[in-house]
């Protein structure tokens, strides 16, 4: 009898190594891969340091695995400020700003596809009708642009000069809105000639667009450094007019989300997340939560499927980060560990 | 006697454009008449200046001899103690720490005048050429008292030779040449007489900094571009013996310095540019008095500029004087007291504006043999800045010589001491984010050590222990506050504990001297609390860039005009962040270099020829995340001296 157990015991292991081997992912063979449900983290890492990495959340297991790039591709560093990721299907496009490259990875495994480093300063990436449009600052001393790039032939086809700083950069009806960082202009980018069709004018250093349920486009400007003068606004993409603004009398992140129904805005500023109803916007008179354990709160992102808050503590760069969750109420969950400087999150 | 008859002419008539053609020469002419020369060494005088020693019983000193065979003091201190360097690479920004604590923890006094960047707090090594620099010497462990503030964790004295005044002329020719571009050409000259004594340094250095390496981050041969550096100086030296009591000395150094910052391995387009250009001017007055009485005033006056990317500019200039009065009393006890005045003026983008800085220090140190085995000293000094007091720093050290043979001797050495470190002017005045409020930050640090020294006839041998202990509070942080504003506060508290042993052996016969020597240090810097209250992750961990375990050796052999050496050195893991995670640690490495020379003696010349070859194995290390630092190089120097 114990003969047989352990005979049985034995295969089984071996089964499992092998099945392991064959599909990466014990749990659930529908999955394409080890990353294709979860939560990756964006970590920035230190300017000039290289220490950028993705880190991966399973909300189901909580399990975390740091570094995923490094530990699918042989130890190899992503670069220098890992900005931000835009999955498009089996793909993931990472911008990594100080390496001046455009890391194109498996979005499944996390294997790299390959590396476009004819950029500058790359900051956000979307896709729109095939195409990969790449935000750039450029310098801190010329205009930013877009670079307009060919998926298929992997290269750069065109640049399109924007303004200062272009950062943020999303798709609404067949537009592309940029945010320039550097000044306070959002372009509105025609892809059909490749221009800039509208200049609107926002506040201060404009940040991170979101569209949000009644398909009005809203920008976070962060306002200049210690001035506290950041702001919101509501721009209709049918007028490219800017409808509401809200003065917000302190400095905010870059950082701007949705919750999950897509009618409450939330952003940071300092340890504080505040919320703001898009339909009715007002001031808000207290914050809706206070990261109190945080040290530096660096971003924010909603779980689009359970309307899990997730607020990132950079510790200002002294240590890895932290990960702090809120139910949707605000009631503290729980929390993780993040790798160098979490600015972000991308929710598969 | 042709080369003498060269020689002389030749002296006379020296212009730049004819050096190099003069020193091919040199070296033939001097080839060809190795033959007739007799075996008449020169011989090497070594007085040291400033009286260290005096008033420091009971702390571990190091005088570092390699001065020849390093190209920066980064090169120098990194090759002969076992101090923790973060380079940004080869020539690169470098910074020191001793005995597990930071950069800013270490006070450098360049002939007794601190040299630290008021703005910063720092030095960077890079920035000091070897071939400038005379007498290098380091004291361990917490040095306030004597040297004021940043003396936590160690102190780097630069000092000249004591002047001579000996009739002499000498002149020193250096020409290196090595991989990756590096080039560096020197001259020196020396005249003295019973009155005067001059001395002149001048030299031109460019790496072009090209090496291959594959880092483990890129997966692939690289080879490093845009990291290139050029520098050159001058020092000049005034020695004048007004009588024999009183001697005047003047220095003056200026160094200039442009180099292309060193990028990470993962990027691939060239990074910004940097130029420093420091001056120096010191002014020293010596006067002995009868009875045993000594009075030493300096005058100081340094300034550096530094243009970043070639637009942003920090300009700081420093005005010091230092007046030191030394007594005898009786044969056992000796006293000082003294003061020192420093002004900074500094210019920054970060400042609203010109920033002007008075700094006071009075001290006074009293040296007791109280028996004949017992020496005691007791330092205090009292800073005062921008209208506050620094910390009040005391120390005390003692030193017993327990065994005292003729071939034997046992010291014991104690020191209890207290430091500070007073906030920087970008801490306190940068916009936005400067914090008025800070406190210094303090020190206390206590050590025990024993040293036996052994000299027989043929063998000669020392070896110390010690075991030290350094509480900091007040550790200055900068992280952003509720607003997302940066701003430094008082935050860490950290407590080093560790253990230095080294061990030298010198054996002579009649055929050669073998020297061997060998050093390990345990170093355990623990940061005591979270950053808040809650953060548990980086309470009780580590200091990034701190290795637990560092060690070197090295052996020499000398027999009639060769010289071999072999040298290692061993760096620990080191974890670069608060929470010591290891996936991000920097790995251990081991270093080997060795070198064999030849000297070319003529009875009025010397001529030496010496290869080195560094990191034998052609390890790939990093002392920054992911700054790639050379692997397996050369380097030929040739040396004339006459």
């Amino acid at each position: 009898m114990k003969k047989a157990r352990g005979y049985i015991s034995t295969s089984y292991l071996l089964f499992i190594i092998l099945t392991s081997l064959v599909s990466c992912n014990g749990d659930d063979p529908k999955l394409k891969g080890e990353f294709s449900t979860g939560v990756l983290v964006i970590n920035e890492g230190s300017f000039n340091k290289a220490d950028g990495t993705i880190g991966f959340f399973d909300p189901v297991s909580l399990e975390v695995k740091q570094d995923i790039f490094g530990m699918k591709n042989n130890g190899k560093a992503l670069g220098d400020i890992v900005q931000s990721m835009f999955i498009d299907g089996d793909l993931a496009y990472i911008p990594v700003n100080n390496s001046n490259t455009l890391e194109v990875v498996n979005s499944n495994t996390f294997v790299s596809e390959y590396t476009l480093t004819d950029v500058k300063l790359p900051r956000y990436f979307t896709v729109y009708k095939g195409k990969g449009y790449l935000t750039e600052w450029v310098s801190f001393t010329d205009p930013g642009r877009v670079s307009v790039i060919n998926l298929t032939e992997r290269k750069v086809e065109t640049t399109i000069t924007s303004d200062f700083g272009a950062e943020n950069i999303i798709e609404v009806k067949g537009n592309l809105y940029v945010s320039n960082n550097f000044s306070n202009t959002i372009s509105v980018i025609d892809p059909v000639i490749n221009k800039v069709s509208t200049t609107i004018e926002v506040g201060s250093s404009p940040g991170e667009f979101v569209l949000d349920m009644d398909s009005k486009l809203w920008v976070v400007c962060g306002g200049d450094y210690s001035f506290d003068n950041a702001s919101l606004h509501r721009i209709d993409p049918a007028t490219n007019k800017v409808e509401k603004s809200l003065q917000l009398t302190v400095s905010t992140s870059n950082h701007l989300v949705l919750n999950k129904a897509k009618d409450q805005l939330l952003f940071t500023s300092g340890k504080n997340i505040y919320r703001i109803n898009t339909k009715n916007p007002e001031l808000p008179q207290a914050a809706f939560i206070i990261a109190s354990d945080a040290i530096q709160v660096y971003g924010i992102g909603v779980d689009p499927q359970t309307d899990i808050i997730y607020v990132a503590d950079a510790k200002g760069f002294q240590s890895n980060g932290t990960i702090f969750r809120y139910k949707s109420d605000g009631s503290v969950m729980d929390s993780f560990t993040a790798g160098k400087g979490p600015n972000g999150f991308i929710f598969r | 006697m042709l080369a003498h008859l060269f020689l002389s002419v030749a002296m006379n008539k020296i212009h730049a454009t004819v050096r190099y053609a003069f020193i091919i020469g040199l070296i033939i002419l001097s080839l060809m008449t190795k033959a007739q020369s007799d075996t008449v060494y020169l011989k090497e005088v070594k007085v040291y200046g400033l009286p260290l020693s005096r008033y420091t019983p009971g702390s571990k000193i190091q005088h570092l001899s390699g001065k020849d065979r390093s190209t920066t003091l980064t090169d120098l201190l990194s090759s002969e103690s076992s101090l923790y360097f973060k380079t940004y690479g080869n020539g690169q920004l470098a910074t020191v720490a001793f005995r597990g604590t930071s950069a800013s923890h270490t006070a450098v006094l360049w002939n007794g005048i601190s040299v630290n960047s008021p703005t910063l707090g720092q030095t960077d090594f890079s920035l000091w050429p070897s071939f400038l620099l005379e007498e290098v010497s380091l004291q361990y462990g917490a040095g306030s008292a004597l040297y004021g503030t940043d003396a936590l964790g160690g102190s780097v004295l630069l000092n000249q030779y004591l002047p001579q005044f000996k009739k002499e002329k000498k002149m020193l020719f250096r020409q290196e040449a090595g991989s990756f571009g590096h080039w560096l050409s020197g001259i020196q000259a020396a005249y003295g007489n019973s009155h005067v004594e001059l001395r002149t340094k001048v030299f031109y250095r460019s790496l072009k900094n090209d090496f291959p390496y594959i880092s483990p981050k890129v997966g692939f041969k690289k080879t490093q571009h845009d990291a290139s550096v050029e520098s050159y100086g001058l020092d000049q030296q005034l020695h004048w013996k007004i009588s024999a009591r009183q001697t005047l000395s003047a220095e003056g150094m200026y160094t200039y310095n442009f180099r292309e910052i060193q990028q990470p391995v993962t990027n691939n387009d060239p990074g910004e540019v940097i130029k420093d250009r420091n001056t120096r001017f010191s002014l020293s007055y010596t006067e002995d008095f009868r009875k045993g009485g000594s009075l030493f005033v300096t005058t100081g006056f340094i300034r550096n500029d530094q243009i970043y990317n070639r637009n942003s500019k920090t300009d700081s200039d420093q005005l010091t004087a230092l007046v030191q009065y030394d007594q005898d009393i009786g044969k056992r006890s000796s006293l000082r007291i003294g003061s020192n005045w420093t002004k900074y003026f500094t210019k920054s983008n970060g400042f609203a504006g010109r920033l002007t800085e008075d700094r006071y220090d009075a001290f006074l140190s009293f040296r007791h043999r109280v028996r004949n085995w017992w020496l005691s000293s007791l330092n205090l000094r009292e800073a005062l800045y921008a209208e506050q007091f620094a910390p009040f720093a005391p120390s005390w050290g003692n030193e017993f010589t327990t065994v005292d043979k003729e071939e034997w001797k046992v010291l014991l050495k104690t020191q209890l001491a207290r430091a500070y470190r007073v906030p920087t002017l970008n801490d306190r005045y940068w916009m936005p984010g400067g914090n008025l409020e800070l406190k210094s930050e303090t020190g206390i640090n206590a050590e025990v050590g024993a040293e036996v020294r052994l000299r027989k006839k043929k063998h000669e041998a020392s070896f110390e222990l010690n075991h030290h202990r350094l509480w900091v509070d007040q550790w200055i942080i900068w992280l952003p506050n509720l607003n997302g504003l940066w701003t430094p506060s008082n935050l860490s508290t950290v407590h080093v504990s560790g253990i230095e042993a080294s061990l030298k052996e010198t054996f002579t016969n009649d055929h050669f001297i073998l020297k061997l020597g060998a050093s390990y240090a345990y170093t355990r810097s623990i940061n005591q609390y979270g950053l808040n209250e809650t953060d548990l992750t980086t309470a009780n961990k580590q200091l990034p860039y701190v290795p637990i375990h560092s060690g070197n050796g090295f052996a020499k052999i000398e027999k009639k005009l060769w010289s071999l050496d072999v040298q290692t050195n061993y760096t620990g893991l080191r974890y670069t962040t608060l929470d010591n995670e290891s996936y991000q640690a920097l790995k251990a490495y081991a270093l080997l270099s060795a070198s064999a020379g030849k000297r070319f003696v003529f009875s009025h010349s010397e001529m030496s020829l010496r290869l080195t070859v560094n990191n034998l194995f052609n390890t790939y290390y990093e002392n920054i995340e992911n700054r790639a630092m050379p692997g397996r190089n050369f380097t030929t120097a040739l040396t004339i001296q006459f």
